[in-house]
């Protein structure tokens, strides 16, 4: 069967023959991909845990300005995200729990999006 | 020590746990592991950085109330580690990376129980400004839960052998 037109064009980027060619590049970016799920996963985590009613003693305005950090992380997994794609498109092109993967961090990153922050008054 | 591997390798629960074909034992444990790491380093590193002065209207004393959580991620990761270490015992225990990651990660709950103790579990929190000392552990704690990150990372990529012949991806 013939690659689609798209996995061509993947497999001959620059950014596809750097990660083959430089061995250390993998477990680099998996290891900043992992950083990046602990901020996003930590600093949301705590924040929702507050909207769930969780230390009521914080103000959500207060502890929302950790999620910038947690954006940080989302930015890290996405930049990394595509240097793994581009480095093995066929582990997730042909694989269903890519793309599930992809609509929840979709789903998840709009939930922020817009990034702004609520106005003390409107808690 | 070998013979001990291979008498916990060879058992049923490692062949179980390493040769279930179903993604409901395996890819499970795994992701109830990095569920774990995400909530037990990422909040913990939350904490950090509200301690640095991060997010510096966010009062303190009510952050104790989210350590239950924390503890709870470490019980989780604790006994889906050793489950892991169950499946594939050789592999973790030939590679010296796998005991810095164990002593990283008992730095880091040691660091984060002094952190409660010094700032959250005193009464006088909110009234007075974070010690230079606390600011520092708090530093020190970020750099070691990135440490511990990246050590159980790369295990994956570390490992030479294993007793079962399953060739090393790299």
């Amino acid at each position: 069967m013939d690659m689609e037109p798209w996995e061509v064009w993947v497999r001959s980027t620059d950014l596809h023959f750097f990660v083959l060619r430089h061995p250390w590049m993998w477990p680099l970016c998996e290891t900043i991909h992992y950083i990046g799920l602990s901020l996003l996963l930590g600093t949301v985590g705590l924040f929702d845990l507050r909207a769930l009613g969780m230390a009521k003693g914080i103000a959500p305005y207060a502890i929302h300005r950790l999620i910038r950090w947690g954006i940080a992380g989302y930015a890290l997994n996405i930049i990394t995200g595509i240097v793994f794609f581009f480095g093995y498109p066929e582990q997730y092109a042909y694989n269903d729990a890519f793309y599930f993967k992809a609509a929840f961090m979709g789903i998840a990153g709009s939930t922020s999006w817009p990034s702004t922050e609520p106005a003390p008054s409107a808690w | 020590m070998d013979s001990f591997l291979a008498f916990i390798e060879n058992g049923a629960l490692s062949t179980f746990i390493r040769e279930t074909p179903t993604i409901f034992v395996f890819p499970a444990i795994l992701t109830l592991h990095t569920i774990g790491m995400g909530v037990l380093a990422g909040g913990g590193i939350a904490i950090d950085l509200r301690i640095l002065g991060f997010a510096p209207k966010m009062a303190l004393a009510p952050i104790g109330r989210f350590f239950p959580v924390l503890w709870l991620a470490l019980v989780v990761n604790a006994i889906s580690g050793i489950l892991l270490l169950i499946a594939y015992p050789t592999k973790a225990l030939t590679n010296p990376l796998f005991y810095v990651k164990l002593l990283l990660i008992a730095l880091a709950v040691a660091v984060l129980l002094r952190l409660k103790r010094r700032i959250f579990d005193d009464p006088r929190i909110e009234r007075m400004p974070i010690e230079r000392g606390d600011r520092r552990l708090a530093v020190i704690s970020i750099a070691i839960w990135l440490a511990t990150i990246a050590a159980g990372r790369l295990l994956a990529y570390t490992y030479r052998w294993e007793m079962l012949g399953i060739p090393a991806i790299t």
